[in-house]
């Protein structure tokens, strides 16, 4: 089992999210049984789990894209708060509705999972193999796409951890990368 | 490299640069080598189609070897890295060394006929023309980066989820409580100013408490086994009166 031994605190944990990725492991197995345990109190939802992974995610987006964003409160208040507004909001495309009252509600956190539509369509599936490929091989096409276009970052951040000299340098890197990723998609798509 | 198909990367190292590795690296730096690598893993990857890559690699090879003052041939490798680059066909190859350097020409004409080894192409393999007019805006990446990011952590969830199926569901829930009162100061720290609110606090902590476990937590065990010891007096006090009556 992972991270047994030792319990982070929630200022060890965002340090840990922002510096590696290895941090969200932890976070996730850390909070896990607790917010289940809660989920499971408010309502017996077949996909509590798949509820809870979203909420980590959307804490885990908040933390590295928000730059303005502040947590005032603790790690696991807020995701049971998020848990709870994503099982509501599973319920209601359910046509359910269930009144929950409880110790988080006065938290009034409202934040969720940026709703991207899945899209099945032959293209974002060939995106998706050539991602998996570009992740896969290693490089860092796919860190640089992901800091501009997932993480949000600006060119003047990425040169800097990226160890490029300047911003320029950058730019032109991702410019090559999307290439790139557009050839791979191409090769995936029509091969 | 440190992902790469073993089996392709024994090939690469076999055939791409076997003689002219060391040229190649003086003159582009370790670090060309290994993108250059990368690319052709890249391409192999995609074309799965090993004798197509042992032609590709048999024309660098043959370029590198025949070629060697330093302005030419670091023309023709740039060249062959852009190619490598946008999209690998062998036809291609020699279209851009041939407009390199229109000296190349009569070496092109032999070359397309050699593999890796030296020996004569019957045909040269068919490969698919890349399509160009694919059209890739920015918001497509970014929904297809936050969807492959958003999946690829939900799979990583789903093994820890099944590393944790192995533990009993009480203690594990006993151990995120745990994990939560834990981390609870921190919050009191942060956000707590008046004695009312802390006294709120506590209530709340009790409050979830109960709430997950349908009862208040375990009692202390030395009281337990005080209880205990005292019945056990009784009943061999109880015992020693009627025995010895």
């Amino acid at each position: 089992m992972r991270n047994r031994g030792r319990q982070y605190s929630d200022a060890e944990l965002i340090a840990r999210l922002k510096d590696d990725t290895n941090g969200l492991d932890i976070l996730y197995s850390q909070h896990r049984n607790y917010c289940l345990s809660y989920l499971k109190s408010l309502h017996n939802h077949h996909e509590m789990q798949d509820i809870f992974h979203d909420a980590v995610l959307a804490f885990y987006e908040k933390i590295l894209k928000d730059e303005v964003f502040v947590l005032r409160c603790s790690i696991q208040t807020y995701l049971c708060a998020v848990c709870r507004n994503m099982l509501r909001e599973r319920l209601r495309k359910e046509n359910r509705f269930v009144n929950f009252e409880d110790e988080f509600e006065q938290d009034n956190i409202v934040d969720v999972l940026e709703p991207i539509e899945s899209e099945n369509s032959p293209k974002m599936i060939a995106m998706h193999k050539a991602l998996n490929l570009m992740k896969e091989t290693g490089g860092k096409c796919y860190e640089i796409l992901l800091r501009f276009f997932y993480l949000k970052q600006g060119m003047d951040r990425i040169a800097y951890e990226m160890d490029y000299t300047n911003s320029d340098n950058a730019k032109n890197q991702k410019a090559r990368c999307q290439k790139r990723l557009k050839i791979l998609t191409s090769n995936v798509l029509f091969s | 490299m440190k992902l790469i198909d073993k089996e392709i990367a024994q090939i690469i190292e076999n055939n791409l640069f076997s003689d002219s590795k060391q040229k190649f690296i003086n003159f582009f730096g370790p670090e060309q080598y290994q993108f250059l690598l990368h690319e052709i893993y890249l391409y192999s990857v995609l074309k799965n189609d090993e004798n197509v890559l042992r032609s590709l690699l048999g024309k660098a090879n043959y370029i590198i070897e025949n070629f060697d003052t330093k302005n030419v041939i670091n023309r023709i490798l740039k060249d062959l890295a852009k190619l490598y680059f946008s999209g690998f066909t062998s036809s291609d190859i020699m279209q851009l060394v041939k407009a390199g350097n229109k000296r190349f020409d009569l070496e092109l004409t032999a070359l397309r006929e050699l593999d890796f080894q030296g020996n004569i192409l019957e045909s040269e393999p068919e490969e698919k023309a890349f399509k160009s007019d694919l059209v890739i805006e920015d918001d497509e990446i970014e929904r297809a980066l936050i969807l492959f990011e958003r999946q690829y952590w939900k799979n990583r969830f789903k093994k820890i989820d099944k590393e944790f199926g192995d533990e009993s569901t009480e203690k594990a829930r006993y151990k995120g409580m745990q994990a939560s009162y834990e981390s609870e100061p921190m919050m009191m720290e942060e956000s707590m100013h008046s004695k009312s609110q802390k006294i709120h606090w506590y209530t709340r902590k009790s409050y979830s408490y109960s709430k997950c476990y349908g009862s208040m937590p375990p009692k202390n065990n030395k009281i337990k086994i005080i209880f205990i010891a005292a019945v056990l007096v009784l009943i061999a006090f109880l015992l020693w009166y009627f025995l010895s009556n």
